[in-house]
């Protein structure tokens, strides 16, 4: 792992919640959806954009678990598996043209939460980068894979996984010089906006 | 020499690196000053806050999960079983209605078929209450499968009027989802008439939305053949 350790900083899954619903038992997968969904969903919609996906992604990960928690060895940590199914799941909505294609008919989404001024540039010049760029960096930066592991997901080289990332990061500077120019620009004292 | 990103980013991320490429790199102070703004990035990324999921996607998981427990042969024919489930309720009304429709009942008239409702523009696609004696019937239950048909039907609508050339096997799938919505709708119809378990009409909704997911794969997916 590159950045950081994959699993780490993962809510974390009570035992006897996995075994419930390894039983079948839905009051335990409510508990691991409670537990889990905002982290998946996070991911979801920073990979995908668009509400409407993310909303299908939370949707088709966690059926996913109904279905198969019984197949999953328990000897890594849930969270991880859980974000494996989710990655998988927006990389199915990326690689779907019609469903990826579905954004467009959408309002604008909603600006998202962040705390700082800071917080909601990076979003707001995430959001522009392109789908394939998007996706590296934050698997890459954020999630902690490495070049291969992502070239595997995507099916397609290290080099390529590289080569994305930097063009991610040029862009994002290049989104962020301008986004910081407007934001000084509009600064009520200046009274320019 | 301006340092590639990539370069840049290896040596960030401790990645092999040509020695001498590292030695020059890292000579330049605005290269250093360059990595460590694209180590402050990561960083900023990964404090990004966490979103809170729509409140109310749970039940939907419940439920998707539960049909799919139920009809797993759903995912296997494309749909196309649903077929015979739309074809009983076709004969069962056929033969019922007779009996128990009285001639002066507009309400059998008066219900809208799906694909009538999903032709609306999506602004007016509420979903519809309606009375029936002392009870109101409410499609809350299934108002964002109701929703989603329309949704659907607007962008197929859109990918209609594309001129297109198509081969036989592409037509034969659409002709067999194309009956097969036609035939649930009126199975719908049929249900809204006689205001049948709301769980039942939910189950036709799902299924109409999975097949108009279907062909919007399937016609979507041939017009971009033709546009490429």
């Amino acid at each position: 792992m590159s950045q950081m350790k994959q699993g780490s900083g993962y809510p974390k899954a009570e035992p006897e919640w996995l075994d419930g619903a390894r039983r079948g038992d839905m009051r335990a997968h409510a508990r691991l959806y409670e537990t889990f969904a905002p982290m998946v969903y996070t991911l979801a919609r920073r990979m995908l954009v668009s509400p409407t996906l993310a909303e299908d992604a939370l949707q088709e990960t966690f059926v996913e678990v109904i279905r198969s928690i019984g197949t999953w060895r328990g000897d890594g940590e849930f969270g991880l598996w859980l974000r494996r199914i989710a990655i998988n799941k927006c990389l199915m909505h990326l690689r779907s043209s019609w469903v990826s294609r579905r954004g467009e008919y959408e309002d604008e989404p909603e600006a998202l939460p962040a705390s700082t001024d800071d917080q909601l540039l990076l979003e707001r010049a995430l959001a522009a980068l392109p789908d394939t760029a998007r996706v590296v960096v934050l698997l890459h930066d954020v999630e902690g894979y490495t070049h291969q592991e992502i070239a595997r997901l995507m099916g397609r080289t290290a080099s390529f996984s590289k080569s994305q990332l930097a063009r991610a990061h040029d862009r994002l500077r290049a989104l962020l010089a301008d986004e910081s120019k407007e934001t000084t620009l509009c600064e009520p004292a200046l009274k320019t906006c | 020499m301006r340092a590639r990103t990539e370069d840049l980013l290896t040596l960030r991320d401790g990645e092999p690196i040509d020695a001498a490429l590292r030695e020059r790199l890292l000579a330049d102070p605005e290269n250093r000053r360059e990595i460590d703004r694209l180590t402050r990035v990561a960083e900023e990324l990964r404090r990004l806050p966490p979103l809170e999921p729509p409140p109310d996607v749970w039940p939907r998981i419940v439920a998707a999960a539960a049909e799919r427990n139920a009809r797993p042969w759903k995912l296997r024919a494309a749909g196309f079983a649903g077929a015979l489930v739309a074809v009983a309720m076709l004969v069962a009304a056929a033969v019922i209605a007779p009996w128990q429709c009285s001639p002066d009942d507009a309400t059998v008239a008066s219900v809208t078929a799906p694909r009538d409702v999903a032709a609306a523009p999506a602004r007016d696609a509420e979903p519809p209450s309606r009375v029936t004696g002392n009870t109101l019937v409410t499609r809350a239950d299934y108002a964002p499968l109701v929703a989603e048909s329309v949704r659907l039907e607007r962008l197929l609508a859109e990918l209609d009027g594309r001129p297109r050339r198509i081969n036989a096997g592409t037509a034969f799938t659409i002709a067999n989802l194309e009956d097969h919505l036609v035939l649930l709708d009126d199975a719908l119809t049929y249900a809204e008439a006689r205001d049948l378990d709301p769980d039942y009409r939910r189950l036709l909704w799902r299924e109409r939305v999975d097949v108009m997911n279907a062909l919007m794969h399937v016609r979507y997916a041939h017009y971009q053949e033709v546009a490429f």
